[in-house]
């Protein structure tokens, strides 16, 4: 195959614009999670914070029913998942367990939104950083 | 870019044979269960359509046929909140093909068209996605899906290469 001039371009754009967003989300990352101490789970519904939950040592099953459906949320091992939901395409249940900040399930087909933040800062972070 | 003057039945029969692969090529994915390891990143097969058009089709011809395929494929194979989605994500990346192919005209390859509208095809997706929940913060899967955009979008690109090729070798259209 020969690499044209329009080929390089595209590629190059690509690959810079891929690479800087790859390293934004590393750097985010790691400062992330070497800040946060406790998590928390912060649940959204159609924009509207539904609930948060504290994350560790916490384990509890629920289900968030709206007028679109309904989603069966786990909560263990220090993370959150969803088990079941009734939505056409199973993203938010394919997503998975997560429990790093900044992870997130969505749920598109019912505006559903759970979020993994930082909660309190540990004291000893703020002095070694 | 070779686009022919052809009859105008030809044209809509034509169109409606891209149409309809389009929406087979929808369904075909639903039905292959592939895990790219990221929320919500397909393969996007019917693309192939798309980028074939573009090299026989002015533009308001495979705005027609992207119209289309993205309408009837959600009927067919998706749903009405999966229509949104597809719909941006289709339009903006086919706008963009189409700029990046009038600006190099012979000097692009399909490959590297459909890794380009693959990728813009992700970011108009998650634009939609972060408008429907209200939070920015979808974009934080945004690295990643672009990774798969690219991956995705050399492989359709390349099977998009083997059907223009074809299709200008028999001289159908």
């Amino acid at each position: 195959m020969k690499i044209k001039k329009g080929d390089k371009a595209v590629f190059i754009f690509v690959m810079l614009l891929t690479l800087a967003l790859l390293g934004a989300y590393y750097v985010r990352e790691y400062f992330v999670n070497n800040r946060y101490g406790e998590l928390k789970a912060l649940i959204k519904v159609d924009g509207k914070i539904y609930r948060e939950i504290y994350l560790s040592d916490h384990e509890e099953r629920f289900t968030i029913t709206t007028d679109k459906g309904y989603n069966k949320i786990w909560v263990h091992d220090g993370g959150i998942e969803v088990e079941e939901a009734d939505c056409p395409d199973q993203i938010c249940v394919q997503t998975g367990f997560i429990n790093k900040p900044g992870q997130m399930i969505v749920c598109l087909p019912h505006k559903l939104l759970i979020t993994i933040q930082g909660g309190k800062v540990h004291d000893i972070d703020d002095i070694s950083q | 870019m070779n686009k022919i003057n052809i009859t105008k039945t030809k044209k809509i029969a034509f169109i409606g044979i891209l149409v309809c692969q389009a929406i087979v090529l929808n369904i075909f994915e639903r039905l292959i269960p592939v895990n790219l390891g990221v929320p919500g990143a397909k393969i996007g097969l019917a693309n192939i359509v798309t980028l074939t058009a573009l090299y026989f089709f002015n533009f308001k011809d495979i705005l027609i046929i992207v119209v289309l395929r993205t309408l009837l494929g959600s009927f067919f194979a998706g749903s009405l909140s999966s229509f949104m989605y597809s719909f941006a994500g289709a339009l903006f990346s086919f706008f963009v093909m189409y700029f990046i192919l009038q600006k190099f005209k012979e000097e692009v390859s399909p490959v590297a068209l459909s890794v380009a509208g693959g990728v813009s095809h992700n970011i108009a997706q998650l634009s939609v996605a972060s408008m429907v929940v209200n939070n920015a913060g979808v974009f934080y899967y945004l690295p990643f899906l672009l990774l798969t955009g690219i991956a995705t979008g050399v492989f359709v690109g390349a099977t998009s290469k083997f059907l223009i090729k074809y299709l200008n070798k028999q001289q159908i259209l």
